[in-house]
C-alpha cells in the first residue's frame, strides 16, 4: 500500500504544468495540438493516473484544449477498434429524444438504447446529435447509433459533415468548453465497436471521463485556492493583510481540507479505473466526481468572496475558472445524480461495502 | 502509486482478521443495535487488552527492544482498520500505547523505559494525560499547575480537566510549571505521576450523554520523585509536543475506522427503519459515504508522506477537522432516521452517539485551532489576531 506518486509521475506532472504556464499553450490550436502530440499526451502507454495528473494541470490552467474529449470520450472507442487517437476527437451520444447522459445510454439494455440515430446496411448514419463536446474542433467523431443488434459505436470524419458542426456559442457555461449539434444526413462511417461490446466500452468511456474530469476539477479548485491565499496574504485592510483575519482565513483552511480530500479521491479513482475496473471503480469514480465538483465550485466561490468586489469583475480572471467549475458540475448529470448512483450501489447491492485492503 | 497491500501486508491483514474473528466477543444489543459504551465493562476491556498483547498486536510500531513489533505505520493502519471492522474494543492503554509510550521511548530515561513500557503493553497500568486545565485548554503554554522543587521531590499543586479515562487510569502524564518565573512554554516540565499518591483526587465529569468518560484531577501538595520527570526539568514543552505529534500520527486511521463502522450502522439503521428507499435519505447516505471515502484515502496519502519524511505533517489536521464534521453529520442523520419513537435499541444508540459527537469539534484540538494551524502552517497565511 503506497499512495505516493512515483518520481516519474511527479516529473510528468511538473512538465505539463511548465508547458501550460507558457503563453504558447493558450495560442492557436493547430500548433498547440502538435505540441500536445509531441509531449506524448496521447500516448497509448499512459495509465489513467498519468492522464489524471495531466487533467489536473489542464484544469489548473483552464486549458481550452479538446484533449479530454479525445483521450477520455473518443479514445477508448478508437482503441477498442485498434486505432490510436492522433487528432482532436470527441464522442456524440446525446440526442434530443434519446438518452441525455452517458449513464442513461448505458442503463437501458435494449436494442438501440432508445436512440433515433441509425446506421444503414451500407454504413451511412442518419440522425442528429446534440450537446457534442468540442463538436466544431473535433476531426474524428465517434457516434453512438442504433444498429440492428443494439448500440454501435462508429467513426465519422468531421470533414464529411454537411453542414459542419457549429458551437452553441458563448451562451454555454464555459465558452472554452463549447458543445454543438451534429447533423448526420446519411454520412459515411466506419465501424469501431459492435453492439455486443458497446456496453462495456461505453462504461469504460464514462468511467475514464468522469475520473479525468474529477482530476480536472481538483486542478480548478487548487488554482482558485492559490489565488485566494495569494490575495489574502498581500491585500491589506485596516493596516494588516486580510488573511490575518480569521473570518477570511478559516474558510480558506476549510477549503484546503475539501480540496485535499477531493485530490485523494481523484487519484484513487484514476488508479482504480485501471486496477479494479467494474463496480469498485465505478464507486470510486462517482465519489471522486462528487468531491471534485463540489470542491471546484466551492473553491471558486470562496476565492471570489475573498477578492471582494474586484472578484466579481470581468477583468478579474476568476470567473473563467468559475465557469469551468460549473461546466464540470453539470457534465453528464449532477452531483445529485452521482449520489443517487452511489446510493444504489451502497443500498441496493448485496454487501454494500467495499472489500477492505485491496 | 500502488494502493494494494504488499504480499507481506496482505499476510499480516489476513492473520489479524483471522485472530479477530476468533477473539472478539459478540457484543450486539437488542434488535441488532450495538451495546453501549466501550468502557462499560472494564474487566472485559482488560482481558481483551491482555489477549491483544499476547497475540502480539499491542505496540505494533514500538521498537522491538521495548517490547513492540517494530512494524511500519502501515501495519498500524491495517490493525486499526481491521479491528474497527471487526468491531473489536480498543486496548485499554489507548493513551499509554499511542501517546505516553512513544513519548517515554523518545524522551524518557532508561529506568522509565524499563519500568513503564512493558506495563503499558500488557495493560497492567492505564495512563491518562494531564495537559488541559480550566484556564489552559487550547493554550497549553498557559498551564498553571505548579511543581515546586523540594529536595529530591517535586510538590505538585493544581487542577487538570478533560482528562479522558482518568477515573480508570492509575498513572498520568502531567504537564506542570516548574519555573513560575519563566514565561509561557519555557518553565514547563512533564512528569509521570502515580495517581494513587496521597493528595490526588479524581472526580469524573458527567457529560451531556450522561456518561463520564473524562475527569477532573486535583493535585494537592502531591509529592513526586525527581526521577519522574520525562526529559529534563524545563523541557516539558518539547516533551508535550512529542506526545501530541504521536496523537496525530495514525490517529486519523482510528477516527476513520470508527466512522466506517458508524457508516455501516447508519446503513443498517436505514434498512431496519425502512427508510433506505427514501430518495432524500439515499442522497444523504451517499453524501456521508463520499466524506468517509475522502478521509480514508486522505489518510493513505498522509501515510505515504509519513513514510517518506518520518513525521506527520500539519496536513493531518485536515483529517481531524473534516472527520469531526462528518461524524456529527452522520449521527444527526441517524437520529432523524430513528425519530419515529420505535424503541428497538437503535434510537437510544444513535441519541447517545449524536450527543457524544458534539465533543468531536472540541476535543483533541478545537476546529478553530485546527483552522488556524492549517491557515498559518500549511497555507502560509499571516498569524491571526
Amino acid at each position: 500500500m503506497d499512495f505516493a506518486l512515483t518520481g516519474e509521475q511527479e516529473t510528468w506532472r511538473d512538465t505539463a504544468a511548465k508547458y501550460l504556464a507558457d503563453e504558447r499553450a493558450a495560442g492557436d490550436s493547430d500548433r498547440t495540438w502538435a505540441d500536445v502530440t509531441g509531449l506524448g499526451w496521447l500516448d497509448s502507454e499512459l495509465g489513467t493516473v498519468e492522464l489524471a495528473l495531466l487533467a489536473e494541470q489542464l484544469g489548473h490552467a483552464r486549458s481550452p484544449l479538446p484533449w479530454w474529449s479525445t483521450i477520455g470520450l473518443a479514445g477508448p472507442a478508437l482503441r477498442a477498434a485498434g486505432r490510436e487517437p492522433r487528432r482532436p476527437a470527441t464522442l456524440a451520444w446525446a440526442e434530443e429524444a434519446g438518452p441525455g447522459t452517458l449513464a442513461a445510454l448505458l442503463a437501458p439494455h435494449r436494442p438501440g438504447g432508445g436512440m433515433s440515430c441509425t446506421v444503414a446496411a451500407d454504413g451511412t448514419v442518419r440522425g442528429r446529435k446534440v450537446a457534442v463536446p468540442h463538436a466544431a474542433e473535433a476531426v474524428d467523431l465517434v457516434v453512438a447509433v442504433a444498429g440492428p443488434d443494439g448500440v454501435e459505436l462508429r467513426l465519422v470524419d468531421a470533414s464529411a459533415l454537411r453542414p459542419a458542426p457549429t458551437d452553441a456559442g458563448p451562451a454555454g457555461l464555459d465558452p472554452t468548453r463549447p458543445a454543438g449539434t451534429v447533423e448526420l444526413s446519411g454520412v459515411a462511417s466506419t465501424p469501431l465497436v459492435a453492439a455486443d461490446a458497446s456496453g462495456d466500452v461505453l462504461a469504460a468511456i464514462r468511467r475514464r471521463t468522469l475520473a479525468l474530469l474529477a482530476a480536472e476539477a481538483v486542478g480548478v479548485a487548487t488554482r482558485a485556492l492559490a489565488w485566494a491565499v495569494g490575495y489574502a496574504t498581500t491585500r491589506t485592510q485596516f493596516g494588516r493583510p486580510i488573511g490575518a483575519n480569521q473570518a477570511v482565513a478559516h474558510p480558506l483552511a476549510d477549503l484546503y481540507g475539501q480540496v485535499e480530500t477531493a485530490r485523494s479521491l481523484a487519484y484513487r479513482a484514476a488508479w482504480s479505473v485501471d486496477a479494479e475496473p467494474g463496480p469498485v471503480a465505478d464507486r470510486a469514480v462517482a465519489a471522486a466526481a462528487v468531491a471534485g465538483r463540489e470542491a471546484a465550485t466551492a473553491a471558486c466561490e470562496t476565492a471570489i468572496q475573498t477578492y471582494g468586489g474586484s472578484g466579481f469583475t470581468w477583468e478579474q480572471p476568476l470567473h473563467h475558472w468559475y465557469r469551468r467549475a460549473w461546466w464540470l458540475a453539470t457534465f453528464d448529470g449532477t452531483v445529485a445524480d452521482l449520489r443517487a448512483e452511489l446510493a444504489a450501489s451502497l443500498l441496493d447491492g448485496a454487501s454494500g461495502q467495499d472489500a477492505p485492503g485491496r | 502509486m500502488d494502493l494494494r497491500d504488499s504480499a507481506e501486508e496482505a499476510a499480516f491483514r489476513a492473520g489479524l482478521r483471522d485472530w479477530l474473528a476468533r477473539s472478539v466477543p459478540v457484543t450486539t444489543g437488542t434488535a441488532g443495535a450495538p451495546a453501549r459504551g466501550r468502557w462499560d465493562d472494564v474487566d472485559a476491556v482488560r482481558s481483551f487488552s491482555a489477549a491483544l498483547h499476547e497475540a502480539g498486536y499491542a505496540g505494533l510500531t514500538w521498537p522491538v527492544e521495548y517490547g513492540g513489533r517494530g512494524l511500519s505505520p502501515v501495519h498500524q493502519a491495517i490493525y486499526l482498520e481491521e479491528s474497527a471492522r471487526a468491531e473489536a474494543g480498543e486496548h485499554i492503554g489507548v493513551i499509554g500505547l499511542g501517546m505516553v509510550g512513544p513519548t517515554v521511548i523518545a524522551c524518557g530515561s532508561p529506568a522509565q523505559r524499563a519500568w513503564y513500557l512493558p506495563r503499558i503493553l500488557t495493560g497492567e497500568i492505564i495512563f491518562c494525560q494531564g495537559f488541559s486545565e480550566p484556564e489552559a485548554g487550547s493554550d497549553l503554554s498557559a498551564v498553571r499547575t505548579l511543581a515546586r522543587r523540594d529536595g529530591d521531590e517535586l510538590v505538585v499543586t493544581g487542577r487538570k480537566v478533560w482528562s479522558s479515562y482518568a477515573h480508570l487510569a492509575d498513572h498520568c502524564l502531567l504537564l506542570a510549571r516548574t519555573d513560575p518565573d519563566a514565561t509561557r512554554h519555557r518553565g514547563l516540565s512533564c512528569l509521570l505521576v502515580d495517581l494513587r499518591t496521597p493528595g490526588v483526587t479524581v472526580r469524573p465529569i458527567r457529560q451531556m450523554t450522561g456518561e463520564a468518560e473524562f475527569a477532573e484531577i486535583e493535585f494537592d501538595e502531591v509529592r513526586v520523585p525527581l526521577d519522574a520527570v520525562v526529559g529534563e526539568i524545563g523541557d516539558g514543552w518539547r516533551v508535550a509536543m512529542t506526545t501530541l505529534a504521536h496523537e496525530r500520527g495514525t490517529f486519523g486511521f482510528t477516527l476513520t475506522a470508527r466512522l466506517e463502522v458508524a457508516f455501516r450502522r447508519l446503513v443498517a439503521t436505514a434498512r431496519a427503519r425502512g427508510r433506505d428507499t427514501d430518495p432524500l435519505v439515499r442522497d444523504q447516505i451517499a453524501a456521508r459515504y463520499v466524506e468517509l471515502e475522502g478521509l480514508r484515502w486522505t489518510n493513505r496519502r498522509a501515510l505515504a508522506e509519513l513514510r517518506r519524511t518520518g513525521t506527520p505533517g500539519p496536513e493531518t489536521s485536515v483529517v481531524k477537522l473534516r472527520w469531526s464534521q462528518a461524524h456529527q453529520r452522520l449521527t444527526a442523520l441517524a437520529v432523524l432516521l430513528t425519530a419515529d419513537g420505535r424503541p428497538d435499541g437503535w434510537d437510544r444508540y444513535w441519541r447517545r452517539e449524536m450527543l457524544r459527537s458534539r465533543a468531536n469539534t472540541i476535543e483533541g484540538g478545537t476546529s478553530q485551532v485546527l483552522r488556524n494551524v492549517i491557515a498559518e502552517r500549511v497555507l502560509g497565511l499571516p498569524r491571526s489576531y
